[in-house]
């Protein structure tokens, strides 16, 4: 290998630079246009159910990963500011799914008490969470952790439309009926 | 994911766009991820070929002109002493396709037969680009040597 390649790959962090000031920030913005953009798509009813398997699957695959945390580790490429960017994705998706459903709440669809039930039962999935994330602590490097970390940010965020999804559904029920009143 | 970009645009801003712009598709497409290759491997080769688009916008070309390399005459720099900040500014003042290969092999850590894949050019071309850009690598350390030196002997 050329002298000069081997400084190269020997020295690879140092040619590392961090984005400008504010580039969450910028990123934040964009999300939220995106996510703007893609209230107008329904789901069906049927992802309720799917989501709930997920739920189970999900701790199902934890509970075998707690089991056995040290078999088949394979080392992966993925940088922890990947799995950050990731993170700040879907916890500022689930945040705002959360508080679109407390407006609707508000607005009388659907109940507080329903809106408390559903923030409950989140919170227990983060309980598992917790476990993850100590395990990732302990294992910054396995890809399994990692996906598991996923998997749980798209199943909380599936069941949160999910929700929403219904909601707007009963909302859009209850607006048509209001527009055409039965004789 | 933003050096990756920034290695090849060479444009903070543009970097940074595509960095962002490059995680929205990734979690659009997140159901099409089939768990091949690790999730940061599948993210960074979605912003290598986005900030590859932009070159090609650019219309950086990537083929060779001519198969072989020209004799260089210059003498080598003096490499042990060479620090890294000065490799990293003369990378900087390379050319867009240069700088792409030598990030792409270098930095990002891809053989020639994956920057053939990822490039869409034959693998000798990869190898001979390679060589090319190393080379004009070291012409400009030793060009910006030649200019400290002169800059010092008149201070």
């Amino acid at each position: 290998m050329d002298e000069l390649d081997k400084i190269i790959i020997e020295n690879r962090s140092d040619f590392e630079e961090e984005p400008r000031d504010g580039h969450l920030d910028r990123f934040a913005e964009r999300l939220k246009l995106a996510e703007s953009k893609r209230k107008g798509i329904q789901l069906t009813p049927f992802l309720k159910v799917a989501a709930v398997l997920v739920i189970v699957l999900l701790s199902a695959n934890l509970y075998v990963y707690l089991r056995n945390p040290k078999s088949g580790v394979k080392e992966t490429e993925v940088a922890k500011s990947d799995l950050g960017e990731a993170s700040f994705y879907y916890t500022n998706s689930i945040n705002n799914g959360i508080k679109d459903l407390e407006k609707m709440a508000n607005e009388g669809f659907g109940s507080q008490k329903e809106l408390v039930q559903i923030k409950h039962e989140l919170s227990e999935m983060d309980s598992l969470f917790v476990n993850l994330r100590a395990e990732y602590k302990a294992n910054p490097y396995d890809e399994r952790i990692i996906n598991a970390m996923i998997e749980y940010y798209q199943t909380k965020l599936d069941i949160v439309n999910t929700i929403k999804t219904d909601l707007e559904n009963v909302k859009h029920l209850k607006s048509k009926k209001h527009e055409n009143p039965e004789i | 994911m933003y050096n990756s970009s920034l290695r090849i645009v060479g444009i903070p801003e543009e970097a940074e766009d595509i960095m962002q712009e490059s995680f929205l598709t990734a979690f659009r497409k997140l159901k099409t991820y089939s768990g091949d290759v690790s999730f940061g491997a599948w993210l960074k080769k979605i912003v290598i070929n986005r900030s590859l688009d932009v070159l090609r916008k650019r219309k950086v070309i990537f083929e060779e002109l001519h198969a072989e390399l020209p004799v260089v005459n210059e003498p080598e720099p003096e490499v042990e002493s060479i620090t890294v900040e000065e490799v990293k500014s003369a990378i900087e003042t390379l050319s867009d396709g240069y700088r792409t290969i030598l990030s792409l092999i270098l930095l990002e850590g891809y053989d020639h037969e994956e920057v053939s894949e990822i490039l869409g050019i034959k693998n000798v071309t990869s190898r001979t680009q390679f060589s090319r850009a190393r080379q004009r690598l070291k012409e400009i350390l030793t060009e910006n040597r030649k200019e400290q030196k002169k800059e010092k002997s008149y201070g």
